[in-house]
């Protein structure tokens, strides 16, 4: 079976409901989906006896999702507003245990009659990181809002363990004070053919 | 946690809206564009809300109390974190049986089983049309099963129902597709329901068709001043959207 059913793919090829799935792993488990009311819906073993997502309000920021390439790992943040009260409270109830916590995105496209056309198709996977509250001044005239984020990193990568953005000496000196492994890299470049030093004789 | 029963119902009948509107939108999303710059929709929000407006309420300098309705509902609502029940006035609409020369969602004064009525003299009501659901359903399922009871015409393009959940309080629904009806005096539906069941329901629930309601808040941005005329004449506009 294909990791994307066809029939999931077949119904994105016209006008078609979409429902975005986001599963925080904290103890008990956060699951948020970017419609209204509550669904329920799972994903394949991770949720294998089925869950209900709760209806998360009716817009959320969905970050552009990177995945770890080439040692660049991305951090992201998802953002949350217009949440009702129940979310938002269990939201903040697990703040202290989210760090470290795995971070599923998944999507599944809904039928006719709402239901879900197959179990959610993960897409993404990162580590909770930490999360920010935000409620920034309104002007008169604007209401209030509150914003919740949490950031997610891709990977491995924490705060704590700083993902190399680049690998050059600097930053390969920063970890291993002696190491020479990354000394030659300044000289590579596109289109360049550099010649292997020979250390003998 | 939000409370979603046992919410004052919004006495409409007696606040005379001349105007009234009833939704369910959806939030669709452009899905890109073709060559000829048509895009397909992709709708996000999952079955949407239900919203309702009563414009124009008359109230005239007499009607002293119908103003402190008024107060009770900007002083109860504003902001939007207390709830109501919101009748949906379908009277005229529903499939109701004509009594008397008038479509009636509900009869009244009916005698106690001596014949009797209260002190006051009034007696008991009770809708003239109802439902029960037939097969438990899951919640956010998106077809409904119910057998409908003393329907005056069957129920073929879309009406409004409720059903009373016992977490999620009461909620209205309305069907888009009649899948199937059962040849009976009181024939089973199969009905294909926008927006999708808010909470579960077993078999044996009551769906109410008289008078439908839906536990509803001010919309954001929404707030309902005490304001009027001279004489005390004023014409106000309520918004309602579903509570969450």
């Amino acid at each position: 079976m294909e990791f994307v059913p066809s029939s999931i793919v077949e119904e994105m090829r016209g006008s078609h409901q979409l429902g975005i799935f986001l599963r925080v792993d904290t103890d008990p488990a956060l699951h948020l989906w970017f419609g209204i009311n509550d669904i329920p819906a799972n994903f394949d073993s991770i949720d294998p006896t089925g869950t209900v997502y709760l209806g998360g309000g009716r817009l959320i920021g969905v970050p552009t999702l990177e995945i770890l390439v080439n040692g660049t790992a991305d951090s992201v943040e998802f953002t949350l507003s217009g949440l009702d009260p129940t979310t938002s409270a269990k939201m903040l109830d697990s703040l202290p245990p989210v760090r470290g916590a795995a971070v599923q995105m998944g999507l599944t496209t809904l039928d006719r009659y709402f239901q879900p056309m197959s179990s959610i198709i993960p897409i993404w996977t990162g580590t909770a990181s930490h999360t920010g509250e935000v409620s920034p001044p309104v002007e008169e005239g604007d209401s209030p809002s509150i914003t919740l984020s949490l950031a997610v990193v891709t990977g491995e990568a924490t705060r704590s363990r700083g993902a190399r953005s680049v690998w050059s000496t600097p930053h390969q000196k920063a970890i291993s004070l002696t190491d020479k492994f990354c000394d030659g890299v300044s000289r590579l470049a596109r289109g360049v053919q550099p010649v292997w030093p020979n250390f003998q004789g | 946690m939000a409370v979603y029963i046992n919410q004052p119902t919004v006495p409409i009948m007696y606040l005379r809206p001349t105007r009234a509107s009833f939704d369910n939108p959806g939030s669709a999303i452009d899905g890109g564009v073709n060559g000829i710059g048509e895009s397909i929709s992709i709708e996000t929000s999952g079955g949407g809300i239900v919203t309702a407006v009563y414009e124009r309420c008359v109230l005239q300098a007499e009607d002293t109390e119908r103003h402190e309705v008024i107060n009770w509902l900007g002083a109860r609502g504003n902001g939007g974190y207390r709830f109501f029940n919101v009748p949906i006035i379908n009277d005229g609409i529903g499939p109701f049986p004509v009594i008397d020369g008038k479509k009636r969602p509900s009869i009244k004064g009916i005698p106690h089983s001596d014949g009797s009525f209260f002190s006051d003299g009034s007696g008991y009501s009770q809708a003239t049309v109802y439902g029960e659901v037939t097969e438990a359903a899951a919640l956010g399922a998106g077809i409904l099963k119910m057998r409908v009871y003393g329907a005056a015409r069957p129920l073929r393009w879309s009406d409004w129902f409720s059903i009373y959940h016992p977490t999620k309080g009461w909620r209205a629904y309305r069907y888009w597709e009649v899948i199937s009806k059962t040849n009976e005096t009181n024939p089973v539906y199969t009905l294909a329901i926008a927006p999708p069941l808010r909470e579960a329901v077993t078999a044996g629930t009551r769906v109410e068709l008289a008078r439908p309601m839906c536990v509803m808040k001010f919309p954001r941005g929404f707030t309902l001043p005490w304001d009027y005329e001279g004489w005390y004449h004023s014409r106000p506009t309520l918004q309602f959207t579903e509570a969450f």
